[in-house]
């Protein structure tokens, strides 16, 4: 039976404890690094670009220097300028194009020319990395508590309903948070960085692709609670997730190039329909929202039907 | 007549191909201390695990206080259990788990947290509330188990080997715990132990299972009564005309002396028109006249040796 309060006590718990065994921290401190070196890597041409206008500004402030070269120097400096949105924009979209083959242009000009084009570079790098981050923030969630006999302290105090679904919900809200945290990190980054965008359309944008990106969390986080329940080690669950959450996508990439019809192996997996959640809102967005929620559903109903039944 | 606490039905447990418990069927009767007994391996720890939910039959079932523990969450609270070997979450504090399962019992925050504290002061715990489960000694981790399976008002409390690994001041105030609850008939007590000293000084009944198979579910009264044998301890070995006096005693059958505890085991043949205590009292008074005076007078064998007995023979 299904209990509100029990819910609401093993989540808080394993909210608060989310850290247990060092995989929270490990979490958190991966969730981080990634998320700035690919901020990092989106930034840096911007960035150059900056540096390079500050170098033609020292060097414009030298008296001794020749017309000529004072000429075209501004000239040259004049000319980042006016190019600096058009180049980041153009950069943005061949990374977008390339990473996620859009659904045609007009997806491709929602993310580029309706919404900051670099916020977008980020997040669609990020969103390749996400089932790698929720593997590692959610391989843990019984996985050692069933192998230390620690969980049975829980077992004749609630169903097992309540065990997996609040370590589940638990886990999942340590992970948002994480993931809040890099993107306030993130916001705070690039609002002092990135001055090709307003600061309010990135910080808005930001926040819609954290709500995409936890959309994107929720399917790999019950696939985590199921391999977790499935599983008595912990490195193992870890390394079976990762596998599950890769392995088979990679394997349907590598076989598209043979037979291009295998593509459509894509769509049996979350990992087929991420880009949908980037389209701009429409049936495909819904329809992509609605796959992520019913993809999380079933397999939280099979770990917990597999939770339910298995000797602990 | 009270109902029974637990109500064993042809439980039957497979582990691939092995058989851990093999159609066992029992009773466990309300408020009394009842001991699970078994060589290593017969089946006891799996007994209790399917007692508690941990593990699901093969075939069978068991009921604690009416409810199938299949809904063992219906027993919030009423069913509490020491698990063997299980390990609490290492890097949390003491009080907050035992206020998390407080809580998980139904308490109020303020509750459990009083809960929490009654329950470290009776195991002596109090002032380690603030370590890390993983900071904790091996006895301090069993105490702590026992601390969880005796929060709240539990009707059935489970103890897996509960004194193993203790000291033996620990082993002691764990005994009286569990002496305290049976005298005021509060819950009944299910243990597990290897310590058969132990179990007889605390249970009323108890079942011996050997091979998952139950071969033996009686009182500990009768089970030790039952062999008219009578053991006596004397001051000084008895010299061979004074064992020759007590060969040919009325209603001595045989004497056997035990080499470990130098025991006289005088096994009765009761006369017809006679019971074991004049035979007993006579026997006590004749070698009196000859100066010999027993020291203590048993009757019954140990339960160790009923076990060892039950779990001899062929299943």
């Amino acid at each position: 039976m299904l209990r509100r309060k029990h819910l609401e006590l093993v989540a808080s718990h394993s909210v608060r404890h989310g850290m247990r065994g060092g995989a929270g921290l490990i979490s958190i401190f991966m969730t981080l690094i990634t998320g700035l070196v690919l901020a990092q890597c989106t930034v840096a041409p911007l960035e150059l670009m900056d540096k390079q206008k500050a170098k033609f500004s020292e060097q414009l402030k030298a008296e001794d220097l020749d017309p000529q070269m004072r000429g075209e120097l501004a000239a040259q400096q004049g000319m980042l300028d006016g190019e600096v949105n058009k180049k980041v924009i153009s950069a943005a979209r061949s990374v977008i194009d390339w990473v996620v083959e859009p659904s045609g242009d007009e997806q491709l000009d929602y993310m580029t020319k309706e919404r900051p084009a670099m916020v977008t570079a980020f997040l669609v790098l990020l969103m390749l990395f996400t089932p790698f981050l929720t593997c590692l923030s959610g391989f843990n969630q019984t996985s050692s508590d069933i192998s230390s006999r620690g969980l049975r302290f829980l077992l004749i105090r609630t169903e097992r309903t309540n065990i997996f679904l609040g370590r589940l919900i638990g886990t999942y809200l340590f992970s948002a948070l994480v993931f809040l945290l890099l993107f306030v990190v993130l916001g705070m980054y690039m609002a002092a960085k990135v001055h090709v965008h307003p600061k309010a359309d990135m910080i808005f944008w930001l926040a819609h692709g954290y709500l995409r990106v936890m959309v994107f969390v929720m399917p790999y986080m019950a696939l985590c609670a199921w391999i977790s329940c499935a599983i008595d080690s912990a490195f193992g669950s870890l390394i079976i997730s990762l596998l599950l959450a890769y392995m088979y996508p990679w394997v349907i990439s590598l076989g598209s190039k043979i037979q291009p019809v295998i593509a459509y192996g894509q769509y049996l997996t979350p990992f087929g329909y991420k880009w949908w959640l980037f389209e701009p809102f429409g049936l495909k967005f819904i329809g992509g929202l609605l796959i992520m929620l019913a993809f999380t559903a079933l397999l939280t109903f099979t770990g917990n039907r597999y939770f339910g039944k298995r000797d602990l | 007549m009270t109902a029974p606490a637990v109500v064993i039905k042809n439980v039957t447990k497979l582990f691939g191909r092995q058989r851990a418990l093999d159609d066992v069927s029992f009773e466990i009767p309300a408020n009394q201390v009842f001991g699970l007994l078994g060589p290593n391996g017969a089946g006891k720890t799996t007994m209790f695990s399917i007692m508690a939910n941990f593990l699901k039959p093969s075939s069978g079932s068991i009921e604690v206080l009416g409810v199938d523990v299949e809904h063992i969450g219906e027993l919030q609270g009423r069913l509490t259990i020491l698990p063997q070997d299980a390990l609490f979450q290492g890097n949390v504090p003491v009080r907050e788990q035992l206020e998390f399962f407080a809580r998980l019992n139904g308490m109020t925050k303020e509750a459990a947290t009083s809960e929490a504290t009654r329950v470290l002061e009776l195991v002596g715990l109090l002032e380690a509330q603030k370590k890390n489960a993983r900071a904790l000694s091996h006895g301090m981790t069993k105490r702590l188990g026992i601390a969880q399976a005796f929060m709240g008002k539990p009707e059935v409390i489970v103890l897996d080997e509960p004194t193993a690994g203790l000291d033996p001041v620990n082993a002691a105030a764990v005994r009286a715990l569990i002496a305290d609850i049976k005298r005021k008939a509060e819950a009944t007590i299910l243990i597990s132990s290897h310590n058969l000293a132990e179990i007889q000084e605390m249970c009323t009944t108890v079942a011996i299972l050997n091979n998952g198979k139950l071969v033996e579910y009686r009182s500990v009264k009768e089970l030790t009564q039952a062999t008219g044998v009578v053991r006596i301890l004397f001051g000084r070995p008895l010299a061979e005309l004074e064992l020759a006096k007590l060969r040919g005693l009325p209603g001595v059958g045989g004497v056997q002396i035990d080499p470990q505890t130098h025991e006289y085991h005088i096994t009765l043949a009761i006369p017809a028109g006679s019971t074991s205590d004049t035979v007993v009292s006579n026997l006590i008074a004749e070698l009196a006249k000859g100066g010999v005076i027993p020291r203590s007078v048993k009757e019954g064998s140990s339960l160790e040796e009923k076990f060892l007995e039950a779990t001899a023979r062929p299943n």
